[in-house]
Order: structure tokens, then sequence, then C-alpha cells
């Protein structure tokens, strides 16, 4: 391993893994830490390899393999519970039904009482770790791994900040806090003991 | 985002020296001693504390479920008969995995019936909704596939290492194979399972 033909990045990538198990000896740990300060694409490559670690500690073999077979022993049939839903679809295309069809859909609509609702703009469809969004990011925030989904609701709350996206692969949450209270929220939320880390970011990712 | 990036790398590196570590219990090498003087309790406690993690390996190498338990307890007979053998030379846990490596390859070998391949994922057809879409992206199915497509031995390598927190050099021990030949296959395996799972690099906003 301390081959001085051996490229450190070649080795540190091979490492990953590893150092993200915490299974790499002292020595190999060193090298992919100092390797990683200063080469951005295994910075990238370690939150890609962390997302995998987790991704695959979730994933259980025995059930899939189990579920492989009886899955054959359903046969051919019942792999599109769908078709009916299609073939409702499809006559949707013919002008007659389609007119039917979306008058009675008008009334229940109307009955329901939800025109108001239909007559609001969509609204943006988020989801944690999507990219394009509508608030600009000017703050990231890392909370303590056993943080509970109220506490962490609680503090982003009593800051005033909009979750704008994550958790990203580095459980970092991209938060939008009102400029004027950027400050005095990112400090107070240093404070807190779920809080890792809380930084400003500022405009958007380059 | 540079400086942001390097904060997160050095509170990662705290976060993972301090956590994720499966130790060996000095428990195991004296369970073994007891085992080799055939105490069945012993053994049992063993069985019990090695039988999940067994399975979930060896179904990756000899993928059918009802082979799986047959394996398994033809490894555990092995360690029954071959405790008074263990001299300490690796952890007892590298010991057991590799007699279970050993006897997941020869099972494997013997059948030789074709196996059933992964259910076709339904709902990744093109015509699913956006919404729908985003959840199976999101879902297992891809890595299942993934998983599926993998050499037995590229997704053994992936199992030590993720879910069974092994080193490398423990793998190479466990495969009877060189160091860097797990290194290899670990590397091979990532970029086949990265490719298909979400949070590539760089979705920071």
């Amino acid at each position: 391993m301390n081959d001085p033909s051996i490229n450190p990045h070649d080795e540190a990538e091979e490492l990953l893994p590893w150092y993200v198990t915490g299974k790499l000896d002292a020595a190999d740990r060193e090298r992919v830490e100092k390797h990683l300060t200063e080469c951005t694409a295994c910075q990238a490559d370690l939150r890609a390899e962390r997302a995998l670690a987790a991704e695959y500690r979730d994933y259980s073999p025995e059930v899939e393999a189990s579920w492989a077979s009886l899955r054959q022993r359903l046969g051919p049939t019942a792999s599109h519970p769908v078709a009916a839903n299609s073939n409702w679809w499809h006559s949707m295309s013919r002008p007659a039904v389609a007119g039917l069809m979306a008058a009675q859909l008008a009334v229940v609509v109307m009955t329901a009482g939800t025109v108001n609702y239909l007559n609001q703009p969509p609204a943006a469809y988020r989801a944690l770790g999507s990219a394009p969004v509508t608030a600009t990011a000017n703050a990231v925030v890392i909370f303590q791994p056993q943080t509970h989904e109220d506490q962490l609701r609680a503090l982003l709350n009593a800051s005033g900040a909009e979750l704008v996206g994550g958790p990203t692969d580095a459980d970092a949450y991209v938060l939008h806090i009102p400029s004027e209270r950027r400050t005095a929220a990112l400090a107070s939320l240093r404070n807190r003991p779920e809080v890792v880390m809380a930084e400003p970011i500022d405009g958007q990712a380059s | 985002m540079n400086k942001i990036e390097g904060v997160i790398v050095q509170l990662m590196g705290a976060r993972q020296r301090a956590g994720f570590k499966k130790q060996e219990s000095p428990r195991d090498t004296q369970l073994l001693e007891r085992i080799a003087v055939r105490d069945a309790k012993a053994f049992e406690e063993l069985y019990r504390q090695y039988q999940p993690r067994l399975a979930r390996f060896l179904v990756n190498i000899v993928k059918r479920p009802q082979l799986v338990e047959e394996v398994l307890n033809d490894t555990m007979m092995a360690v029954w008969s071959t405790a008074g053998n263990f001299r300490g030379a690796s952890k007892v846990s590298t010991w057991i995995f590799a007699i279970a490596y050993r006897q997941g390859v020869k099972a494997r070998m013997r059948w030789d019936e074709p196996l059933p391949d992964l259910p076709d994922n339904d709902q990744q057809s093109s015509e699913a909704g956006p919404e729908e879409q985003l959840h199976n992206r999101r879902s297992h199915g891809a890595l299942v596939k993934a998983m599926g497509a993998l050499s037995a031995d590229h997704r053994a390598v992936v199992d030590l290492t993720y879910f069974q927190g092994m080193g490398y050099r423990e793998i190479a021990e466990i495969m009877g194979c060189p160091i860097d030949t797990v290194k290899t296959r670990m590397f091979h395996a990532r970029r086949k399972l990265k490719a298909v799972i979400p949070g590539e690099a760089g979705d920071w906003v």
C-alpha cells in the first residue's frame, strides 16, 4: 500500500468504501483524508459512496431472492394489474365518452366543493434531495443522526427557515432563511446540541 | 461551495471514526473453545449469533433461498467438527465466513439449473406518472436489479463490505484471493450500483 508508484487518487477511489464503513487502518485513512481535502471529484464520490452504503443497508437479499422465486409461481398474468385502468383511459379518446365522463366528473367535483382548490395554481412538487427549487438557498445545516423529526421541524420553524433541499448524501439540509434573520438564526442553531453544523452559503450553487 | 464541502468532509471523517465499528467480541473465541470440546450450548449460541448474517451473505452467493439453509447448516456443521483446528490466526468471524464462502461456491457449482430472473419491475414502465417515477427512482427496485446483474463474487464483496462491516484484508482472507482482487471487484461493483442510485454527487442545492 505504500508503493510510491500508486497514484493517490486511484488509491483513495479504491479505498472509499472502507473509509465510509470505518474499516481502514490509520495509515490508509490518513492518506484518503489527505487526498479528500484536495480532490473535489473524490469528495463527490464520497457522497455517492455514502448514499450507496446507506441504500445497501436497507436492501434485503433474502427478501428479494424469496420474492423472485414466489413471483415466478404467480405466472405472467398478474404482472399488469393496471390493465383495467388502461382500457378506461383509452376509451377517453372517444369524444362522446370523454364528454360524458367529463360532465360526470364536473358534478362530482362541484358537489365535493373542491372547485376553489382546483383553481389554485398547482403547488410546486418538491421532493427531498431533488434539484431545481424556488427559494434561494443561503444556509446549510447538519443535524445529529439521532435527531427526531419533530425536533428537526421545531428547530427549522424557530429559525424561520424554509427547506430548500436535502437531506443530501452528507445528511445536510439546505435552507432558505430570510436574510435579516440569517445570522441570528444560524448562531442559535449552532448552540443547539442537535446541530452538528450550521453555515451560511451565499447565492445559488455554482 | 468548496469551502463547505471541505468542512463536510472533515465532519464526516470525525463521525466515521466515532462509530460504525463492529468489533469482534472475545466471546466468539470462548464459544469456539467450548465447541471444540463438544459443548452444544455454546454451539447453539454461536449459531444464533451467526445465522442471520450468514443467511444474508449466502443468499448473495447461491441466490436460492431454499438452498441457503442447507449451505448454512453445512457451514455450521463444519464449524462444529473443526473448531479444534482454529488457531486464532484470524478472527472467528473471518474463519466462519471463509467456510461459508467455500460451501456457498461449492453449492452453486453443484446446482446448474438456471436461476429465475428477478421480477420485471412493471412499475418502471415509461407510462408511469412523474410522481410514480420519482418514487421508483428512490425505491430499491433499481438497486435490486443492479445487484441481480452482478456476479456472485461481486455481490459477496459488496455484502461483506457494506453490511458485514469487513475490511478488505478480511474479505481477501474469506474469499481466498489477493487484496487487489477485492479492491478491483469492489470498484467495479460500486460503479454499476452507483449508476442506479439517486443522489449522485453534486445535488447539493
